[in-house]
Formats: C-alpha cells, sequence, structure tokens
C-alpha cells in the first residue's frame, strides 16, 4: 500500500536519489564539454581506421573482388562473415530497447538509448558489406525491385533479395524507433544549448516539441507502435539472414538448426557488443549511477543464457549430423572439429561456450574487469562462429576435385578492421552529440514521475506541482 | 603443267655436278634403277618392261641381294642392356619425357597449354621431379622441396612433385620447361630438365641410372589445380570390371529419385552424356571450351590460389592402393540441372532456365554476389576476380571468337553448351524452315575430343544419340541423391583387368 | 483527463497547426514528390537519351525523298537483313547505282562521288547501336514479317534520320510480351521469346 516504497523499490536502478534535473544535468553536461583528449584519441583511432576500411572497399571497387582471399570453392569468406557479424550485433540493441519495453523491464530504461543507437550503427556497418563484396558494386540497385528500363523484376526467391528487404525494414524501424525516443530529449538539449547553433540545430530535430500532453500522448503511442514493430524483427532479421545460408544446399549450411541458432547468437554477440562499450562509456562519462551494476549484471545474465543456447546449438548440429547417417553431412562437421581449420572451431567453442560459464558466479557477474573480459572474448567468438560457419563450409563441399583452402589477405584484414573503425567512430560522434541515456525514460522511471503518488510522500524531493488535467 | 619443278631436280641442279649423273631426275632414277635394281630381277625382261612394270605394280619381286634374315641371340640382347644397368648410389633412375602440355618446349609460350593442367598430377605452369610417396619418403622431401639431381658432371635443381602410382626409385621429368627466352608467357616457367642430357649416342638420351638426388632446403610452389583425388566414397563416379559389368548390370537402382518436374520442354531438350570409359583425360575439351568461350589465362599466381577460370575440368580421382592406383578420368561441366540450385539464389536472375534446357548464364546481368557458385555442388562456376582481359594490345584481341561475350570482372560465368553453336544451328535450321539434325551440333568440347566420348543433342527426338545413350545401364548422374536433376548423364567407366597390362 | 481534440482546445494556440504544415507536413511532401522525381528522371534516362537522337552526317542524306517519295524499298540500300544479323548500312556503290547519272547537281551527290572516285568511304554516324552483349538478328524479325517502320520510327518521313524508339531491353520486351497486339501482321501464334538466352546468346 505504501505506493512510494514500492516505487522506490522497482526503480533501484538509480543510485543516490538524484532530482529529476539532476538527472538532465548528468546526462547532458558530458556534451556541453569540449571533449576531452580521450575522445579525440579514440576518435582519432577509430576514424583512421574507418577510413582506410572505406578506401580499401574503393580501391575493391576499382581492381576486384581479386584482391580478397576469395577463391573457388570459397567464394564467401570475410565479407559476408563480418555482414553476418554486424548484423547479428545490431539484435540486442533492439531486443533491450524493444522487448524489454514491451515486457516492462524498467532495468532497461537507462540502456535502451545507447542499445538502440548501438543497433542502427552495426546495422549501417553491416549494410556496406552486401554492397562492396558484389563483383561489380556500381549495379547494386539492380538488387532493388524499382522501376527500371529493362522491365525486370529480381529474384524474390532469392534469399539475398529477402535480406534486401529484412534489413532495409530493419534499419528504418530502428532509425525511427530510436529517433522518435529521443524526440524528448533533444527539445532538453534545445533548452540548454549553448550556442545559437547548437540551439537550431536542436531545435529542427526535436521538431517543435513542447511537452504538451498531446504530445506526450503521440510519443508514448508511437514509441508503443514501433517498440511492437521493432520486436519480431529481432527474430525475423536474423532468421532471413540465416536463410542466405540455410536454403542453401550445402551440406553445414543446410540445416533448419540455423534459424533460431543464428538469433540466438545475435543477441548473445549483442549483448557481448553493448557490454563492451558500455562498459567503457560509463566510466568515460561517470555515469555510473546512472548504469548501474544492476544493469550489467542483468546484462551478463542474458549472455549466459544465450552462451547456453548457442552452445546446445553447437551440439545438436553435430549431433543431427551423425545421426542423419548421411556421409558428406558428418563428414562437412568432422572437418569442421578436425579438419584444417580446426583452430577457428576451438576457438569458437571456447570463447562462446566455456568461457561465458564464468558468469555462473555472482563475483564475475558483478565485477567490471572479468565481465568486459568476457565481452570481448564473446565476440571474437561469435566472429569465429560466422567464419567456421561460412569458410569451412565452402571449403570442402561436394566433390573432392574442387576442395581448396582460403587464405585471406591483408585487404581482408584492413576492411574488417574498417568496420569496426566505421562502428565506433559513429559510436563516439554518437555520445559527444546525443544524450547516450534516454534521461526521459530514466526520469519517467523515478519515483517523482508516478502522477499516482503525493509528492510529499517521497523523502526529499519536493518540487513537483500537481498538474491539472 | 605449271612448269613447276620436282624437289629432287632442284637438288640435281644445286649439286656440284657429277660426271655421268644424269641431271634430270626422271634420267637419274632411271639409270639408278638400271644399275642397282634390275640387276636382281628375278626373271629375264628388257628393262623398259622391267620399269613399265615396277611402276605399275608399285613394288617388285626379288629374292636375291637383300636383307636376309638374321638370328637372333637373345642373350646378347640382355648383354647389351646390362651394361646400361649400372648400379646407382642412391638406387635413383632418371627419366626424361616430353610434356604433355608444352611438348619439347615449342608451345611454352602458350598460355592455353601452360594453363591446361597435367593429365596426372594437374599441376600447371611449371615441372616437377615426378616421384612417388616412398622415394620422397626415403629422401625425405615434401613437395615443392627443390632436390638437386646430378647425373654425371652435370646437376639440376627442381622442386619435388609426388605422386601416387609412380614407381619407386623412378624420377620423370617432363621436357620442355625453363625455357629463357620464349616469349612474355613461356620464359622462365618450370626447370629446363634437357641440361641434364647428353648428346653422346647411347642406350637413350632420355633414360639416365645412377642419378644423385640431394635435398637442398630451399623451396619452390608447386601449383596443382586438384588437391585431393579420392572420391571419399560419394556418389561421383561409377566404376566396374567388365566381367562384374556383365553380371550385375548397374541398373534400375539407379533410376534415381526424380522430384517432381517443374519444367517441360516442348521444343528442343538439350543434354550431354560423356563417356568414362572412353575418356582418357587428355583435356583436349578443356582447352577447346577455354578457344571457344574466350575464357581467359590467369596466371600462375591467380591459379594457385584457386582461381583458374576453365569451364570444363577433368577431375582425376584414384582409387584402390595408395601405391598403385588405378584412375578414372572424369570431365565435369556445367550439368544444366532442372532444378538448379544456382538459379534459385541469384538475386538479379541473372542465371535462368531457358525454355530448352539449358541454364542461361547472362553475364550482362550479373552483379557478382557468388551466391550461385556456392550454391552449386558441381562448383562449376567460375567468376573473375580481376579484369583478366586487360593485358591485351591490339590486334591480340581479334583471338577472341566474335560470337561469344567478353566478360568483364565482377561478373560469374560457366559452360553454356555453346550456345551461339546452338543459336547458329537454330538460326539455319529455321531459315530453311526445318528442325535440327542430330549431330548437327556439335559443342566445342565434343568436337574436340578424340576419343568422341562427348556425345551431345536433343532428348526430344527419341532417335538421336543422346537419347540412346541416356538409356543405356551405364548411364548415371553424379551426386544424384541431391535431386538437381543434371542434363549431364555419365556412362560408367568399365575396366576390363584381364587386357590391362598393369594391373 | 480525457482526451481533448487539439481544434477544440481552447488553451491551443492557433499557430501551433500551421506551424505543424509547414514544419512537418511541407517538407515531406516536398521530399516525397522530390524524390519520385528524381527515381523516374533516373529510371529514365536511357530511353530519354537516345530517343530523338539525330547526329549530323557527312552528307544530308534525306530518307524522306528517297525513301518516302521516291518509294525505294529499305532493303535496297540496307542489305543484309533479309539474310544476317546485321542490317548494313549501304557502301558507296549502292548510292553510285543512281547517281552515277542522277542528281548530278546536287551539292550532296557531289561530295559523294568524290569520295567514290577517291575510293574513300563515306563516314556516317552510326544511329542505332545496341551493346556487345546484345545478340540481335535482322533476319529473324524480318522472316516473322514485322516491316522496319515498327523499330525504326517513320523512316520515310524523316528529313534526318533519327532514332525513334530507345530500343532499350523493356522496348524490346514490352514488343515481345504482346507480340499480336503490337505486330498484328505476324502470323498468329508467334511470340517473341522471353529468356534471357534469346539476346543475350541463343534464340527461342
Amino acid at each position: 500500500m505504501n505506493k512510494a516504497a514500492d516505487i522506490l523499490e522497482a526503480t533501484p536502478m538509480v543510485l543516490g536519489s538524484p532530482s529529476l534535473a539532476q538527472i538532465d544535468q548528468e546526462v547532458a553536461v558530458p556534451m556541453g564539454r569540449i571533449p576531452g583528449p580521450t575522445w579525440w584519441a579514440a576518435f582519432a583511432l577509430s576514424g583512421l581506421s574507418m577510413l582506410m576500411g572505406l578506401s580499401l572497399m574503393g580501391y575493391t571497387a576499382y581492381r576486384g573482388i581479386g584482391l580478397w582471399g576469395n577463391n573457388s570453392p570459397v567464394f564467401w569468406a570475410f565479407p559476408i562473415v563480418n555482414f553476418v557479424f554486424w548484423i547479428g550485433i545490431g539484435h540486442a540493441g533492439t531486443l533491450i530497447s524493444a522487448i524489454l519495453f514491451l515486457f516492462r523491464q524498467r532495468w532497461r530504461n537507462a540502456i535502451a538509448r545507447f542499445a538502440e543507437a548501438m543497433t542502427i550503427f552495426a546495422v549501417m556497418t553491416a549494410a556496406t558489406f552486401p554492397v562492396m563484396h558484389m563483383g561489380r558494386p556500381w549495379l547494386a540497385h539492380w538488387v532493388f525491385p524499382i522501376p527500371n528500363d529493362m522491365r525486370l523484376w529480381v529474384n524474390f526467391r532469392s534469399p539475398l533479395v529477402w535480406d534486401l528487404f529484412a534489413i532495409s525494414t530493419y534499419f528504418t524501424v530502428s532509425l525511427m524507433f530510436w529517433y522518435i525516443g529521443l524526440i524528448p530529449d533533444l527539445a532538453a538539449m534545445r533548452e540548454r544549448a549553448p550556442t545559437n547553433a547548437h540551439r537550431i540545430i536542436y531545435s529542427i530535430l526535436s521538431w517543435g516539441w513542447t511537452g504538451l500532453n498531446r504530445h506526450w500522448r503521440h510519443y508514448e503511442r508511437a514509441y508503443l507502435i514501433l517498440a511492437g514493430l521493432s520486436t519480431p524483427l529481432v527474430v525475423s532479421v536474423h532468421t532471413i539472414v540465416s536463410f542466405d545460408f540455410a536454403t542453401s544446399v550445402i551440406p553445414g549450411w543446410h540445416a533448419t538448426i540455423l534459424p533460431p541458432y543464428f538469433v540466438a547468437g545475435a543477441v548473445f554477440s549483442g549483448f557481448a557488443m553493448v557490454l563492451t562499450v558500455l562498459i567503457v562509456v560509463r566510466k568515460a562519462f561517470h555515469m555510473e549511477h546512472l548504469i548501474t551494476l544492476r544493469h550489467l549484471e542483468n546484462m551478463n545474465k542474458v549472455v549466459l543464457a544465450t552462451s547456453l543456447i548457442v552452445g546446445y546449438a553447437y551440439c545438436v548440429e553435430l549431433f543431427t549430423a551423425w545421426y542423419s547417417g548421411e556421409s558428406i553431412e558428418r563428414f562437412t562437421f568432422l572437418n569442421r572439429v578436425t579438419g584444417p581449420y580446426w583452430w577457428a572451431f576451438a576457438l569458437m567453442v571456447l570463447c562462446n561456450v566455456l568461457v561465458p560459464q564464468v558468469h555462473w558466479f555472482r563475483k564475475a557477474r558483478t565485477s567490471i574487469l572479468p565481465m568486459f573480459v568476457v565481452s570481448i572474448l564473446v565476440n571474437v567468438g561469435m566472429w569465429f562462429e560466422r567464419f567456421v560457419i561460412v569458410v569451412t563450409s565452402l571449403h570442402r563441399d561436394f566433390l573432392p576435385s574442387s576442395w581448396g583452402m582460403y587464405k585471406p589477405t591483408l585487404v581482408d584484414f584492413g576492411i574488417l578492421l574498417g568496420s569496426f573503425g566505421l562502428f565506433f567512430t559513429l559510436v563516439l560522434v554518437f555520445v559527444r552529440f546525443l544524450p547516450a541515456i534516454s534521461m526521459t525514460e530514466v526520469k519517467a522511471s523515478m519515483p517523482q514521475a508516478q502522477l499516482s503518488v503525493h509528492p510529499e510522500e517521497i523523502i526529499g524531493q519536493p518540487e513537483m506541482e500537481e498538474v491539472s488535467v | 603443267m605449271f612448269s613447276a619443278r620436282q624437289c629432287e631436280d632442284s637438288l640435281l641442279r644445286w649439286l656440284p655436278p657429277t660426271p655421268g649423273r644424269p641431271g634430270d631426275y626422271h634420267e637419274y632414277l632411271k639409270s639408278r634403277w638400271r644399275n642397282e635394281v634390275y640387276t636382281r630381277r628375278p626373271t629375264e625382261i628388257d628393262f623398259e618392261r622391267f620399269w613399265n612394270i615396277s611402276l605399275h605394280e608399285g613394288f617388285i619381286t626379288a629374292t636375291t641381294g637383300f636383307l636376309q634374315p638374321q638370328d637372333l641371340r637373345p642373350e646378347a640382347v640382355l648383354e647389351a642392356i646390362g651394361e646400361y644397368a649400372r648400379p646407382s648410389p642412391s638406387g635413383i633412375d632418371l627419366v626424361l619425357t616430353p610434356s604433355p602440355r608444352v611438348f619439347d618446349g615449342r608451345f611454352a609460350n602458350n598460355g592455353w597449354l601452360q594453363e591446361l593442367p597435367h593429365p596426372v598430377t594437374t599441376q600447371v605452369w611449371g615441372n616437377g621431379a615426378l616421384m612417388s610417396r616412398a622415394t620422397a619418403q626415403r629422401l625425405q622431401c615434401r613437395e615443392g622441396d627443390v632436390v638437386r639431381l646430378t647425373v654425371e658432371r652435370r646437376s639440376l635443381k627442381i622442386p619435388a612433385l609426388i605422386e601416387p602410382g609412380m614407381a619407386d626409385d623412378l624420377i620423370s621429368i617432363d621436357l620442355g620447361y625453363g625455357r629463357r627466352i620464349a616469349g612474355s608467357i613461356g620464359s622462365s616457367v618450370g626447370v629446363d630438365a634437357g641440361t641434364l642430357r647428353k648428346n653422346v649416342a647411347d642406350l637413350s638420351p632420355w633414360f639416365y641410372t645412377g642419378v644423385g638426388v640431394e635435398t637442398t632446403g630451399e623451396s619452390s610452389r608447386i601449383i596443382r589445380v586438384q588437391t585431393h583425388f579420392s572420391i571419399e566414397g560419394r556418389p561421383i563416379i561409377k566404376e566396374a570390371s567388365a566381367s562384374a559389368f556383365r553380371s550385375h548390370p548397374l541398373a534400375e537402382s539407379e533410376a534415381e529419385s526424380r522430384p517432381h518436374v517443374l519444367w517441360s520442354y516442348r521444343g528442343y531438350h538439350w543434354a550431354m552424356v560423356v563417356d568414362l570409359t572412353a575418356c582418357t583425360g587428355c583435356g583436349a575439351c578443356s582447352l577447346a571450351c577455354t578457344a571457344e568461350n574466350n575464357i581467359p589465362v590467369v596466371g600462375p599466381e591467380q591459379v594457385s590460389r584457386k582461381r583458374e577460370m576453365h569451364w570444363m575440368r577433368i577431375d582425376r580421382y584414384y582409387s584402390g592402393s595408395p601405391d598403385n592406383p588405378s584412375a578414372v578420368y572424369q570431365p565435369i561441366l556445367c550439368q544444366h540441372c532442372d532444378a538448379a540450385p544456382c538459379e534459385k539464389v541469384c538475386p538479379v536472375a541473372a542465371t535462368v532456365r531457358s525454355p530448352e534446357g539449358l541454364n542461361e548464364m547472362v553475364y550482362n546481368r550479373c552483379v557478382g554476389t557468388r551466391y550461385c557458385a556456392n550454391n552449386c555442388p558441381y562448383k562449376v562456376r567460375r567468376f573473375n576476380f580481376f579484369n583478366y582481359h586487360k593485358q591485351l594490345v591490339s590486334p591480340a584481341e581479334l583471338v577472341y571468337n566474335p560470337e561469344v561475350t567478353v566478360r568483364n570482372r565482377g561478373i560469374m560465368e560457366k559452360c553454356t553448351f555453346c550456345v551461339q553453336r546452338i543459336t547458329a544451328a537454330k538460326h539455319r535450321a529455321k531459315i530453311e524452315g526445318r528442325k535440327i539434325r542430330d549431330g548437327e551440333i556439335q559443342t566445342a568440347c565434343q568436337q574436340a575430343c578424340p576419343a568422341e566420348a562427348i556425345v551431345f543433342g536433343d532428348l526430344n527426338d527419341p532417335q538421336s544419340r543422346v537419347s540412346q545413350l541416356t538409356k543405356e545401364t551405364r548411364a548415371y548422374h553424379v551426386l544424384d541423391d541431391l535431386g538437381v536433376r543434371p542434363s549431364v548423364t555419365y556412362l560408367a567407366k568399365i575396366r576390363n583387368p584381364r587386357l590391362d597390362t598393369v594391373a | 483527463m480525457g482526451s481533448l481534440m487539439a481544434e477544440q482546445n481552447p488553451l491551443e494556440p492557433r499557430w501551433n497547426r500551421l506551424d505543424h504544415h509547414v514544419k512537418v507536413h511541407l517538407p515531406i511532401i516536398l521530399g516525397v514528390a522530390i524524390l519520385s522525381a528524381l527515381l523516374t528522371g533516373l529510371v529514365t534516362t536511357p530511353v530519354r537519351r537516345v530517343e530523338g537522337y539525330a547526329p549530323e552526317q557527312p552528307i544530308p542524306f534525306s530518307h524522306q525523298m528517297h525513301a518516302g517519295s521516291m518509294k525505294i524499298d529499305c532493303r535496297y540500300c540496307h542489305i543484309g537483313v533479309e539474310t544476317g544479323r546485321h542490317a548494313a548500312i549501304p557502301a558507296s556503290s549502292i548510292c553510285m547505282n543512281c547517281h552515277s547519272v542522277a542528281a548530278l547537281d546536287r551539292p550532296g551527290v557531289k561530295l559523294l562521288r568524290a569520295a567514290y572516285a577517291d575510293n574513300r568511304p563515306m563516314v556516317w554516324r552510326r544511329i542505332h547501336r545496341l551493346p556487345d552483349f546484345v545478340y540481335f538478328s535482322h533476319n529473324l524479325h524480318i522472316a516473322a514479317k514485322i516491316d522496319c517502320e515498327y523499330c525504326h520510327g517513320k523512316v520515310r518521313e524523316m528529313e534526318v534520320a533519327s532514332q525513334a524508339v530507345s530500343l532499350s531491353m523493356g522496348s524490346c520486351l514490352s514488343c515481345h510480351r504482346n507480340v499480336q497486339q503490337r505486330v498484328p501482321v505476324v502470323l498468329p501464334g508467334l511470340s517473341g521469346p522471353e529468356n534471357c538466352s534469346a539476346c543475350h546468346r541463343a534464340l527461342v
């Protein structure tokens, strides 16, 4: 019956009971400051890496795919591995911001904005790969079913066309979802804008938000609808990406376990990446009381859970291959474990299945360094999982006469590094100019924002006036 | 008739004159017959008649004065051979053979031949010291390790090439490589084994005993197109001995699982049959395809990265014991599957089914996602990783067949069943108002095959050779249980071991 | 605390609606309009660029006079069209069939005769050009009784030869997919091939 106590209990996510204005302050102030040397150093590093990646992509478009290690039979290698890797990372953001929202998990409020931003940047990074891995990327528009001079449709039976729809939908919906959520915060930034330029930009971006009841109603409704739209996308997008492999005939690819396996893997690697970046950001911006250990611990629990799912999927793959009795299928998986790329398989199992098991222990879940190391290793492991899936299945398929080895080139590595550069550059620019924590949502989960509670019942917070409607 | 001169007349005119020798070849010939052949005539006859009869018959019969049968002493022969079979310190013998690709080196500047895999080793762009695995183990060298061969005072450094089925203690090297001035393509490709030759008349200039072999610690790249030679128990090759085949013909069990038919071919239905028994693995089909379809030569660097561009390749599989395997050759080309996995996955519909059973590759539509190549179980698709036609200096581009598009980089290509020849034949037939006759269309590979192992034709015509061959009991499809329904049927290899001289 | 319609709320300043229209509706409408225009322009560029192409020729040859008034058949000059893939631009010898004696006073004819006497070819500017990967056969279309005009337009009325139809893949397909309607003289039951290798190598 003591509503205040209930609410306080429900919002242990914010430590130290700051006032609403203080929350605004704490989130917005880092953006008002001139960025320190750390930010510049990080930006320089990631920016250079991004430029290197982009110029290598351009060079590839100029000279040809031969600059990479792709050959016959391994026609798909690093760029596709990178593509699936980055799309997977995007799923965590949507899960946190959309699915956890629908499940009313208040603890996601502090991290949702950041996670959703990461989704968008991950999808943007991923989207560079399908275009530039084409042999003739200047004709990429032929994959779109737009009116054309040749009166041709695209081949709708091709999973790559489904990818196109899935990823563009995902990107569009995520962007809108993220942006709608940003609007009240941008309005807050507008009010605090230090210069005229800031004010004009923020006011354009905030679309005339004035905090009217009508605005809030539209906001809440749009947010809910978009959360509802994003939720199935978490499952469908990576399912469709998995169809790139699952609908082919290649043993090792042609398996029905692939869609749930990929989705779980996506959530797994996404959470790991969110953890990696969030741990750094909260430290850098001193937001430890807004993004608390409880948040991180919850994310670690998700990492552990999905690690178990992924581990189970590995076992099922191996078992199904054996159980099928099909010699080529059996060989493919035996080749993964004992063939020339056994080291990639071992690394994958180590990083994805064994290492995250430390999170059974509360100590590991709530200590910064172990969870940081685990998150990095999980990312490495998940990259290798895609490598194992793509390269080992291709390099030895049906006809032994066409078996061959794959060796990546420096250009391959450069583009991989460049993709990280692109991602982190976008993240750095984001934290510099936009509120990394959703002030609106955090404030909305504070006791002061709950209208059914009389303000005097909350200890120490006298300022809110009742709004009459 | 044309006041031309016989070449022998020219010779007689150019030789310094000898007294008594006629200057006219006719007289010269007649006088020689009079002096040497007429004297051995069996019956009494005057010379003019003898001359005319000889010209008419074309031969003469004589019993005296010519070769007498000799008695052969087999022991003497063995003695003579034994003189040359000196026991060698390392026990290694060397044989130099003309290369099946560049012969004695005259074709070294021919990119097509340099890139066509050696029929046994599938090596390209070079040669090596071919030896068996046991010999290599004994010499403690692996493939690619450079060994120094010494024959008397001559020595040669050459990388080792290890191949099952090679006789132990024997090294074989292909001649024709290592040329220094052979043009832009052929120079410095491989090692010149001719430096080991002696010019002194001997048992043979190509066979040496007592060859010294030592490893040098260096290594050199051996580029093979096929690195794995076992079929791993997969349904790729069907072979049998003749007796087994006669008692258990490969029959209705091979009437394979046919999935629901998606297409009906009302006009022509092009198909091909390849007879594995006839195929000798020579590679002429592969080369003919390369020539016909403007397939680029990519060079040793690209082939070593497994980016060779041959649309048709000869796979060579071994079976039996690794030291004495039996080999079977299988030409693999696009199978033009009815339920082609490649057609399904191309996002821009650059590879589609033709109403006549061909899997069409539309180059100008391809954007190069390479999904089709991944999905091809036969891996017959080739991708232009670079612009392989950039180096041409005019007028070299006139080498190209104008009927076939030259592909830019970023485009997938593959066997088209010589669609340009099909077109030309259909064209002629349409203008003349008739159907295409069986045998009128010959694909390039079919045309070049010396064993006539490849047959191409219309499956919808029950009288065509293809239709009849596909009904043979030997007929099967590669990887049939995938259900892709290839249009290329293979006829199983039947060996007759009783007649084989090598077991 | 019910939901109130904004228009009826006296507290709601009126300029907010205008603000909304200007800041939200207008940009959206403009954006969509511009984007559509750009896309349409992009898609139709190959067609727009080529239709009406009428380059200047070395001699101002008039099809209107030769093919129109004088009713010379297309195939008299553009030989090879019934037997082969290509419709040749005539060699000067064909022109000289008449112009060895006809219209000797015209400046164009004088240029022609001078070049012919000199053994120099007339360098005509080619108008209809398909890319190398398109293998089009004139003779098959002639055999199907398709008149030259269907693709080349009313050449008999052209003073200056120009390209009438874009000859893009879409324009070819629009006829192939609809033969009986587009070219009624074609034998009934005949239809143009639609599979790729018909033009990008092979025929049906």
